[in-house]
């Protein structure tokens, strides 16, 4: 063990279920397992789960603070935003469109990402040159700019949200992927199943391709969380989804003009997105440690 | 002292006390500007410095640089002592109007302004290039400018006509603000727009587009001497807590601010003042619709009773708004018409709403486009769309709610290219002249802008130019009214009032009653 003292904050990480201790690593954090499992649920279930209808307006009940402040009520735990909207249902409604977005732009990015990383390492030369100039060129592009741009020209969309996002971060996927099977492409049994007469198409499927889905596994999940964030900073330009649709960010960005008088409208959406980042970063963090054969040997 | 002391005082004295004496009588000329006045708004809009482009929305400040041929009280009714034109009269045909001029009037090149003037100014004004909101009707309407004489004007027009003085008022958009024909020929558009001159109470000193205009006080102007302020500041300051602290630093003097953070100014001691009726907030359809649900008239009937007016106007716009139900209805011209809306204010009521829909065969609902932006004096337009579509979804209204920028909706109207798709903006307020020509642009098929087919209010709209008694014009205007109200031709929302905090010092300013207009000579044109 090092003799470097910890920061406060690593003391508190390194308590955290799930942590690498003493070399081993532990168990799945449970903390923010059980927070995904529960926005999950709720996502799944919202129209048992929460307490009203998201659309549901009542005007002269704008601006209800939660209940434990003076002039809060039962019937709205976590308050109401301008329309009179029950804040709670509207973030239980908004786990489902975060957590759609999160996982559909990853899977779409991934998808891509993959085969081109396996594509440039298999065939390498004029093919790896021509599919990594495109990925540093993608790299270069930021993601808000090309939703703003989508949502100027065609219009902000659930759909246009995942395009803008997935087009930028497929990269991402293939410069690691990449790196990680040109090492396999040296390995023994490569070389044995070309010897063999397999097509490129069977190696890449059946013999790169599964050895490198830790590393796909462990990016997935830590992806997910930028791409939440990234999503809610969209909404929250309005280059997102589009309003009444409950949507964090948008729902951050409702209350920002009110944030001295109705702090509640942006606070709880805000929390939201934090707990849920959090959780899969936690869990992206274990899941590297738990994947990757050096450090589970230590 | 001495008695021969005293006396020599007495005799030294005498001059200074008959000065002092004399000073509330001399004239305005021999006293000096002083002082700044700033005005912080949120949008400085088109920041033109040409009348005839697109100029009505930059009125309040060029009202400030330009003289009108025809002036007007704060309150919109025409003044015979605030325009250049000193007296008018009408012919008894109704096609020649006469227009008498002040002389000694100078732009503040040092010109006279003359009756070449007024007819550049006017031929410019009504010219192909000037997109100002009535340059259309007065091409049409105007056959001949004479000048028979440096302080006289005589405008024959095609048909007989009882509006032309209102048109080239204040009351109204630019066409009537004079220009210098000699300085505008010498330095051409682009000269005049770099550095532009008038004959207003104030000259141009400097702009910095999406910054600040920057005017000066003239040494004497012909209605009341020296202006109160030496300079006069328009600031563009988006973002409102700018603004407010601008103001608590003593650093603005009127500031735009949203209807809901009036409370929070207000208890700070900073007194608002109100623009009553500022505007009408109007929901309209992107034409051709025929064919599509809103075509049919309980439909559009059913849009409006789903609307709690009242309790919209109570929460997202903080009380300062009432129900306006006439589409375009201009409050401000049902006094001169006689007209009255109290009874035909739409009642809230949704299950009449959700049974028109049902008659109309859209008993399992109908499916809408409504753009959402925001606009200059409306900061609460996105949420009150939002509200809109929250009440007609209760109605079995599927509301699509597309959030843009306005001229991105605009161009979707004028291109018509999503028929039948929703906006909404909040017309400003005007006289029934102002009223007529805006619906006019909105009901006659011919204008790109229309947004209704109703040949029973064509025919209205048609027989109204040519009236030349105002008792027919009157009675045309309420039938006008009634058949926007009774077709139900849009959705008239609401009359909002537009809040304004100020300094302590200008707790008594009055921002009156005229369209795109601030009545800043209110302040400008008397002493502090």
């Amino acid at each position: 063990m090092s003799d470097i003292p910890l920061s406060p904050i690593q003391r508190v990480l390194r308590r955290l279920p799930g942590r690498r201790t003493k070399g081993r690593v532990a168990g799945p954090p449970l903390i923010p397992l059980v927070i995904l499992v529960a926005f999950v649920l709720a996502a799944v279930f919202a129209e048992w789960v929460s307490p009203g209808e998201p659309y549901r307006q009542a005007l002269r009940a704008g601006f209800r603070p939660p209940v434990w402040l003076d002039a809060g009520t039962w019937s709205n735990l976590l308050g109401t935003d301008r329309l009179g909207r029950d804040l709670l249902t509207r973030i239980i409604y908004g786990a489902r469109v975060s957590l759609t977005a999160g996982v559909i732009t990853v899977l779409v990015a991934t998808a891509v990402g993959v085969a081109v990383g396996l594509v440039a390492a298999y065939f390498r030369g004029r093919v790896d040159a021509v599919l990594m100039q495109l990925t540093d060129a993608t790299l270069s592009i930021p993601i808000i700019l090309l939703a703003l741009i989508l949502a100027v020209t065609v219009g902000p969309s659930f759909g246009n949200v995942v395009l803008a996002i997935a087009a930028i971060l497929w990269a991402r996927y293939a410069r690691v992927i990449r790196g990680e099977a040109l090492s396999l492409m040296e390995r023994d049994f490569i070389a044995l199943a070309r010897v063999a007469g397999c097509s490129p198409a069977r190696i890449i499927a059946v013999h790169l391709f599964p050895n490198i889905l830790n590393t796909v596994v462990v990016l997935f999940t830590l992806q997910v969380g930028d791409v939440i964030i990234v999503e809610a900073a969209l909404s929250f330009l309005g280059a997102g989804i589009p309003p009444p649709t409950p949507a964090w960010g948008s729902m951050v960005a409702d209350g920002r003009e009110f944030i001295t008088t109705a702090w509640w409208v942006s606070f709880f959406p805000g929390l939201a997105i934090l707990m849920v980042v959090l959780s899969f970063n936690l869990l992206g963090d274990w899941l590297r440690d738990r994947l990757d054969p050096k450090l589970r040997q230590i | 002292m001495t008695g021969g002391k005293f006396y020599r005082r007495a005799v030294l004295l005498l001059p200074a006390l008959l000065a002092l004496a004399c000073a509330p009588a001399a004239s305005r000329a021999e006293e000096k500007s002083s002082g700044e006045l700033t005005v912080a708004l949120s949008s400085l809009s088109t920041e033109t410095l040409d009348p005839i482009l697109g100029g009505q929305i930059v009125k309040f400040y060029l009202d400030q640089m330009f003289d009108y041929l025809v002036g007007c009280n704060p309150d919109g009714t025409l003044s015979k002592t605030d325009g250049l034109a000193r007296d008018w009269e009408v012919s008894a045909d109704r096609k020649r109007w006469t227009f008498l001029l002040r002389t000694g009037v100078k732009f503040h090149n040092g010109d006279d302004v003359t009756s070449e003037d007024v007819k550049f100014s006017l031929q410019r004004a009504t010219g192909k290039r000037s997109t100002t909101g009535y340059a259309g009707p007065m091409r049409e309407l105007i056959a001949d400018i004479e000048t028979p004489a440096p302080d006289k004007v005589v405008i024959v027009t095609k048909q007989p006509t009882l509006i032309i003085a209102s048109y080239l008022s204040r009351a109204l958009s630019t066409e009537g603000m004079v220009l210098s024909k000699k300085y505008h020929e010498a330095k051409g558009d682009d000269g005049f727009l770099a550095h532009p001159i008038g004959s207003g109470p104030y000259k141009f000193v400097q702009r910095t587009a999406g910054s600040f205009l920057k005017l000066e006080a003239v040494d004497n102007h012909w209605r009341q001497g020296a202006p109160g302020y030496k300079n006069l500041w328009f600031r563009l300051v988006p973002e409102e807590t700018t603004r407010i602290a601008m103001l608590r630093q003593g650093k603005a003097d009127i500031i735009d601010i949203s209807r809901e953070r009036v409370k929070e100014v207000q208890a700070d001691g900073f007194p608002i003042r109100l623009r009553k009726d500022d505007a009408q907030i109007n929901f309209w359809w992107i034409e051709p619709y025929q064919g599509k649900p809103l075509d049919n008239p309980r439909v559009r009937e059913a849009l409006n009773l789903a609307i709690d007016r009242k309790e919209l106007a109570e929460t997202i716009f903080n009380g300062m708004a009432a129900p306006g139900p006439v589409p375009w209805g201009m409050s401000w011209s049902y006094p001169e018409v006689g007209f009255k809306d109290d009874a035909l204010q739409y009642k809230f009521d949704p299950k009449a709403a959700q049974k028109l829909l049902a008659d109309a065969g859209f008993g399992r609902g109908i499916e809408l486009q409504l753009y959402s932006y925001r606009l200059p004096g409306l900061p609460e337009g996105q949420a009150m769309a939002e509200a809109i579509a929250g009440y007609w979804e209760a109605i079995g209204v599927k509301t699509k709610l597309v959030p843009v920028d306005y001229p991105a909706f605009r161009k979707k109207w004028i291109d018509r290219s999503d028929p039948g798709g929703i906006g909404y903006f909040n017309v400003a307020n005007r006289n029934w002249i102002g009223a007529y020509a805006i619906i006019d642009k909105y009901a006659n098929p011919k204008e790109a802008t229309a947004t209704m087919h109703d040949p029973e209010l064509e025919k209205i709209v048609l027989a109204i130019p040519g009236q030349v008694e105002q008792d027919k014009v009157n009675d045309l205007m309420r039938q006008l009214y009634a058949r926007l109200r009774s077709e139900h031709h849009g959705v008239g929302l609401l009359n909002i009032h537009t809040p304004y905090a100020v300094s302590k010092r200008l707790a008594s300013w009055d921002p009156g009653s005229v369209m795109y207009d601030l009545n800043l000579d209110q302040l400008t044109l008397t002493k502090k």
